[in-house]
């Protein structure tokens, strides 16, 4: 594994249009600890990971990464350090899934290299990871929501990336493989990369996340332990929900149950 | 590991295979370059033929293959390649099987282009600025095309854009052939409007093949960042591309080859968008590979349709623009069929 990265960000506004999406937000991240990214539709959670992909254009403050502005990097280093996992799940050519992985090596080769042995083993641990070495010889567009999910979370990782912005990895899986692609991220997490993860899923957050930031009309609202920011006055204001949690020993799920 | 192994084998007998299409397509492009030098409809059938001619009149022979035959094979094979090329490149940037020159109105365009710059008599001052006419429609038509739908999800709504150039090209072109000022002025730009291989001289060829040349390279050198296109602009960008650069070398590749190629031979449809269709199962959907797989197949297209043009018996030799035209629409039909079915 390789080491982290650490992310610094400051006043950061980010808009479209006239409106704003992301408003003065200030926070650091770094490796260590799966760090969960929750908040309503509309939040800023999506442009948050964007613009620490440097993906989006920054209206105001700054983001250092590594104690250098992300705008001075270089495009191809940015890469190798960064891996991004869009929240869009469309591929627009039916190539191999293990094509697809391999598009995660990008960033190592030049542009007239071919596929190493180096490569081939980082793509291999990828397949491995996303549980998806079975289906590796099947063209994308024949595979489950729940595969394509796994196919293009393992692009990221074949990077190999000190930072991993994965924007909803879950979302469209079942219950047992969003378990898996949980333990993986905390895994390489705890192995010393930065990880962000947008979720939904409030339970899935408290669970595996070891910081919990939850974004409010693109403000931080709350940023801490799961168990200090999932907590119900936090809930009702963000989302507007009365929430049950239910919890045995140290485990607690957290139970949308009704608008307020 | 089982599974590791039957997959490595399996991706170097793929490599095999595409590399054999490769050469396959390069040794077809010279088979039938050869045949296009000799045939002909004036009364020229074949090798014996010719080589009679070189016995008895070493200058007509030398004028027939070098001035008459040469130039046409030669625009044949640089245009075919041009237009398969560009296919590939905007199927690849666009991520739209529909892509093409002439659906999305670059053809058209640099048509136009072309006949501004007959029509206001500019091309008497240079014989450079037909084809730089051409490059200037094609440019506007391809930035303009960006503009409109570069971002769109669905396909369709890039070819509606598309179809506005093509009506505005057209609507242009009617304008300057309405009030063509003479007979002879009204054949010219019709010559644009029906695509021909037919009458062009080495002067054309040289003229052209340096502002391709120009676009081939520009239009080559996106061929990394479509693969990783294949996952959307934010994920391409997140890999390393600058997206912005990678686009205006693609709108200036266009500009420049499918530019020159329209002004030299007039609008010929639907080869950009046959030829990279047919060949992608071939090369394992790679948006890379399809480069060269296209610009070899463009040209054996391009090869093929002129000898067949010459060899089909009508009074008058059937412009190629006509015939891939009257072959190219079925199979967009076919494919506007399977893109609504939800196919590729």
């Amino acid at each position: 594994m390789t080491g982290g990265a650490h992310f610094e960000i400051k006043d950061l506004s980010v808009g479209y249009g006239d409106s704003l999406a992301l408003d003065r937000v200030s926070l650091s991240a770094k490796g260590g600890g799966l760090i969960g990214l929750i908040g309503p539709n509309g939040a800023g959670k999506t442009t948050l990971v964007k613009a620490m992909a440097g993906l989006l254009p920054v209206s105001h403050g700054s983001i250092h990464l590594d104690s250098v502005p992300l705008t001075s990097w270089t495009q191809s280093a940015k890469a190798k350090k960064v891996g991004y996992l869009s929240q869009s799940r469309t591929v627009h050519w039916p190539v191999t899934v293990e094509r697809l992985v391999s598009l995660g090596r990008i960033p190592h080769r030049g542009p007239w290299d071919g596929v190493s042995d180096c490569d081939q083993d980082a793509i291999n641990r990828a397949l491995d990871f996303a549980d998806i070495d079975s289906i590796r010889m099947r063209a994308v567009t024949t595979l489950s929501g729940g595969e394509l999910a796994r196919v293009l979370l393992a692009r990221v990782l074949a990077g190999e990336p000190d930072a991993v912005l994965a924007d909803e990895p879950v979302s469209g899986l079942d219950p047992g493989h969003r378990l898996q692609v949980l333990e993986g991220l905390k895994a390489l997490a705890g192995s010393g990369r930065m990880v962000v993860v947008v979720l939904h899923d409030l339970t899935l957050a408290s669970r595996f996340c070891d910081r919990v930031i939850l974004l409010h009309e693109g403000r931080v609202e709350a940023d801490g332990t799961p168990e200090a920011v999932l907590v119900p006055d936090a809930l009702a204001k963000v989302y507007g929900i009365e929430a049950v949690t239910v919890s045995e020993g140290p485990q607690r799920a957290i139970l949308p149950w009704s608008n307020i | 590991m089982n599974n590791t192994v039957t997959a490595s084998g399996e991706k170097s007998s793929r490599e095999v295979r595409q590399g054999l299409l490769l050469g396959g397509l390069a040794v077809l492009v010279i088979v039938l370059a050869i045949i296009s030098l000799f045939v002909g409809r004036l009364g020229i059938g074949g090798v014996a033929d010719l080589l009679a001619v070189q016995g008895q009149d070493p200058e007509t022979f030398r004028i027939l293959l070098i001035e008459v035959r040469l130039p046409r094979t030669l625009l044949a094979l640089t245009v075919g390649a041009t237009l398969g090329l560009s296919g590939a490149v905007l199927q690849g940037l666009l991520r739209n099987p529909l892509a093409e020159p002439f659906i999305l109105g670059a053809s058209s365009s640099a048509a136009l282009g072309a006949v501004i710059v007959f029509y206001f008599g500019v091309a008497g001052g240079s014989a450079l600025a037909t084809p730089l006419g051409g490059v200037a429609g094609t440019m506007v038509a391809t930035s303009a095309l960006l503009f409109l739908g570069g971002r769109a999800q669905d396909p369709l709504t890039l070819i509606l854009a598309g179809v506005a150039l093509n009506a505005l090209a057209a609507a242009l072109t009617s304008l300057a052939l309405n009030l063509a000022p003479s007979p002879y002025a009204a054949l010219e730009i019709v010559f644009w409007i029906l695509g021909s291989f037919a009458d062009r001289s080495l002067d054309h060829l040289v003229l052209a093949l340096p502002l391709m040349g120009i676009g081939w390279v520009l239009l080559f050198s996106t061929w990394r960042a479509l693969d990783a296109l294949s996952l959307g602009e934010d994920a391409a960008a997140s890999l390393g591309f600058n997206l912005a650069a990678i686009k205006v070398r693609a709108i200036l590749g266009c500009a420049f080859a499918v530019g020159a190629a329209v002004a030299t031979t007039g609008v010929i449809s639907f080869v950009g968008l046959v030829v990279p269709h047919v060949l992608r199962p071939f090369i394992g959907y790679r948006p890379s590979r399809l480069l060269p797989a296209s610009f070899l197949g463009g040209a054996a297209l391009m090869l093929a349709a002129d000898i067949g043009v010459r060899l089909i018996d009508t009074q008058l030799e059937l412009k190629i623009g006509v015939l891939t035209a009257l072959i190219g629409t079925p199979f967009f039909f076919h494919l506007l069929y399977v893109l609504r079915r939800g196919g590729r």
